[in-house]
C-alpha cells in the first residue's frame, strides 16, 4: 500500500495537482469574503445614473460564509470530479494498467491508494482554504466563527468522500473518461432528485445533498446534532457502497 | 522442472473462443518462442498467465503452483515486457525503476546497484531524460529493464520487437540473446527470424489452438526442404529452359543468379547433378535449400486452416 501511495502522490506532485488544488481554494478563500464585502458597492457604482434604484443591506460575515461555500460547492466540486475520474481511468485509457498490474499489486489496495491519496490532497487543500478564508473574513468583517468553519469544512469533506467514491464507481464501470464523468454527475443529480421524496421516505432527507443545508445550519446555529449525524452516516454509508462496488468490479475486471 | 504450465486453458470474448484447451509446458532455463499470426491468441495467453484477464476454464501453474486470479504474489517471480510499453511520461527511467523497487521491497543499496546494472544492461545509461521524450526503442529497453529489475526467474515478452525499427529490433534481440541461459523466457512473436535466432523450443498457435510444438532444430530437420538451388556459369533462364525440357524438375523459380526447383518424381539430387554435368553445365553452386521457420509456419497454419 505504501508503495502505491508513493506512486499516486508522485503523480499528483508531477502533474501539478499538488499546487493547483490548494491554489484554487486559496483564490476562492480570498475572493469570497472580498466579493461578499464589496459586491454591493460594486453593483451600486455600476448602476449609478441608470435610473435603477437598488438597495442593499449591510454585508455580514454570513454573506462571506455563503459565498465561500457556494463557490466551493460548485466550482471546486467540478474540479474534483474531473480530476478524480481522470486519476483512476487515466491509467486504464492511457494503457498504463497492464504494466502496473503485471507486478504483485493487490487490486483492492490499488483502488484504496487512489482514493486515499486524492482524498488527502483535497482535505489538506480544504484546510489551507479554511485558514486563508478565516484570515480574510476576519480582516474584512472583524469577526469569524473559526470553530463553526472548522466543523463545516469537515462536513464538506464528508461530501467530497461521497463524490470521490462515486467517481471511482463510475471509473471502474465505464471505459471512457467522458462516460465516467457523465455517470458521476448523473449520480449526483439522481441522489439530489431523490430528496423530493423525503416527505414520504423520511430517511431521504439525510441524503448527501443535504450537507450544504447542514453547513448553513451549523454556521447560523440552527443545526441539530441528530440531523448532522444521520446526514454524515448516510453519506458515508453510500460512499462505502460505491467503494465496495468499485472494488468488486475492479477485482474481477479484465484489463 | 516446468516453470510455466497451462492445462486446457480456455478463454472466450463475446461467445467467440479465442483460446481453446491450451496445454503449454515451459521448462526452466529455456527460451520458448510462442508463435502465431496476429489474433491467434498469444497476448490473451500472456494476459491470462499474468492474471490481467480471467480464464473461462483450465489451469495455470507457475513453478508448479496453481495461479489464483486474485492472488498476486506469484508475480514476484515474473518480469513482463509488453509489445508497446506505456510509462508515465512525467517520470524518468530511474523514477520508474524506483517505483518498481518499492513494489518488490528492495533495500536502498540494492536499488542503487540494480538501477545502475539494469540500465547499463539495456544500454540506457542516460536516464535523466523524461520518459515522454524516449524513442520507441528506448521505451522497449526500459520495459526490459523494469522487467529485470527484481531479478525474476521468468521473463514474459509479448512481441517486444513488433513495433520497432530494424536497429531497435536488433538492440532488443541482442538483450534477449544475452539473457539466454540465465532466465526462462516466454517469448511471443510473429517475427520468425527472431525466433530462429534465440529460441530453444517453439509452439505454434493458430486460432487459439496449439498446433505444433517442438525443439527448433528438430523442426528444421523434420520439415526438411525438397528444394534445390542450382547456379551454373550459364544464365539462369537458359539453365531453367534446358532442365525443364528434360523433365527433371518442377516448380522452378529464378533466384539471384540461379534457380530454385523441386525434383520431379523419382529423380534424386545426385541423378540431377549428373544430368547437369552431362548437359555441359559448369556448376557454380548446387545445394539443398534450407527450410525457413517461415515456410514451416505458413505450411502448418495453412494446413490447419484448409
Amino acid at each position: 500500500m505504501k508503495e502505491l501511495l508513493k506512486y499516486d502522490f508522485y503523480y499528483l506532485l508531477k502533474t501539478s495537482k499538488f499546487i493547483v488544488f490548494p491554489v484554487v481554494l486559496i483564490l476562492i478563500a480570498i475572493m469570497s469574503p472580498l466579493s461578499a464585502k464589496y459586491l454591493n458597492e460594486i453593483l451600486a457604482v455600476a448602476f449609478e445614473g441608470s435610473g435603477i434604484v437598488m438597495e442593499f443591506g449591510e454585508p455580514t460575515v454570513f454573506d462571506s460564509y455563503m459565498q465561500y461555500f457556494g463557490n466551493v460547492y460548485e466550482i471546486y466540486l467540478y474540479v474534483i470530479i474531473f480530476v478524480a475520474v481522470g486519476m483512476f481511468i487515466g491509467d486504464k485509457t492511457k494503457g498504463l494498467l497492464p504494466l502496473i498490474l503485471s507486478k504483485p499489486i493487490n487490486r483492492t489496495k490499488y483502488i484504496f491508494s487512489k482514493f486515499i491519496s486524492f482524498g488527502l490532497l483535497v482535505l489538506v487543500s480544504l484546510f489551507i482554504g479554511y485558514f486563508v478564508f478565516d484570515y480574510y473574513t476576519y480582516f474584512l468583517f472583524d469577526e469569524v466563527d473559526m470553530l463553526g468553519m472548522f466543523y463545516t469544512t469537515l462536513l464538506y469533506f464528508v461530501y467530497i468522500i461521497y463524490i470521490i467514491s462515486m467517481a471511482m464507481f463510475a471509473s471502474t464501470h465505464s471505459k471512457s473518461y467522458i462516460l465516467a464523468v457523465v455517470i458521476t454527475f448523473g449520480g449526483m443529480i439522481l441522489f439530489g432528485l431523490l430528496r423530493v421524496l423525503d416527505p414520504i421516505i423520511k430517511v431521504l432527507e439525510y441524503l448527501p445533498g443535504s450537507i450544504l443545508e447542514n453547513i448553513i445550519n451549523v454556521l447560523t446555529g440552527d443545526a441539530t446534532m441528530e440531523n448532522i449525524l444521520y446526514n454524515i452516516l448516510l453519506t458515508l454509508g453510500i460512499s462505502t457502497v460505491f467503494m465496495t462496488l468499485s472494488i468488486i468490479r475492479f477485482r474481477k475486471q479484465d484489463i | 522442472m516446468e516453470v510455466i504450465k497451462t492445462t486446457n486453458l480456455t478463454k472466450s470474448y463475446n461467445n467467440v473462443e479465442v483460446l481453446k484447451d491450451l496445454n503449454l509446458s515451459i521448462k526452466q532455463g529455456e527460451v520458448y518462442g510462442f508463435i502465431g499470426k496476429n489474433g491467434a491468441g498469444k497476448t490473451t495467453t500472456i494476459n491470462l498467465i499474468l492474471s490481467l484477464i480471467s480464464k473461462d476454464s483450465g489451469e495455470i501453474f507457475i513453478n508448479s503452483e496453481a495461479v489464483v486470479f486474485t492472488d498476486q504474489l506469484y508475480k514476484k517471480k515474473i518480469g513482463y515486457v509488453p509489445d508497446v510499453p506505456v510509462f508515465p511520461g512525467y517520470m524518468r527511467a530511474r523514477d520508474y525503476l524506483r517505483y518498481t523497487s518499492d513494489i518488490f521491497d528492495l533495500s536502498k543499496e540494492e536499488v542503487t546497484k540494480r538501477t545502475k546494472e539494469v540500465l547499463e544492461f539495456v544500454d540506457l545509461p542516460n536516464s535523466n531524460k523524461k520518459i515522454s521524450s524516449y524513442s520507441r526503442g528506448m521505451k522497449q529497453r526500459l520495459a526490459i529493464a523494469q522487467a529485470l529489475f527484481h531479478d525474476p526467474d521468468i521473463l514474459i515478452m509479448d512481441e517486444p520487437t513488433s513495433a520497432l525499427d530494424p536497429i531497435g529490433r536488433n538492440d532488443v534481440m541482442n538483450i534477449i540473446y544475452k539473457l539466454k541461459g540465465n532466465k526462462t523466457i516466454f517469448y511471443s512473436t510473429h517475427i520468425l527470424d527472431d525466433v530462429e535466432r534465440v529460441c530453444d523450443r517453439i509452439g505454434i498457435l493458430n486460432e487459439g489452438v496449439l498446433i505444433y510444438e517442438s525443439n527448433i532444430d528438430d523442426i528444421l530437420d523434420n520439415f526438411y526442404s525438397d528444394k534445390i538451388y542450382i547456379e551454373t556459369q550459364n544464365e539462369a533462364k537458359l539453365v531453367m529452359k534446358k532442365i525443364v525440357s528434360n523433365n527433371l524438375i518442377k516448380d522452378v523459380t529464378i533466384s539471384n543468379n540461379g534457380i530454385i526447383c523441386k525434383l520431379n518424381g523419382d529423380i534424386d539430387s545426385n541423378t540431377l547433378l549428373n544430368k547437369l554435368i552431362q548437359l555441359d553445365e559448369k556448376i557454380v553452386e548446387y545445394k539443398k535449400v534450407k527450410t525457413s521457420l517461415e515456410d514451416i509456419f505458413i505450411r502448418l497454419t495453412n494446413e490447419r486452416t484448409s
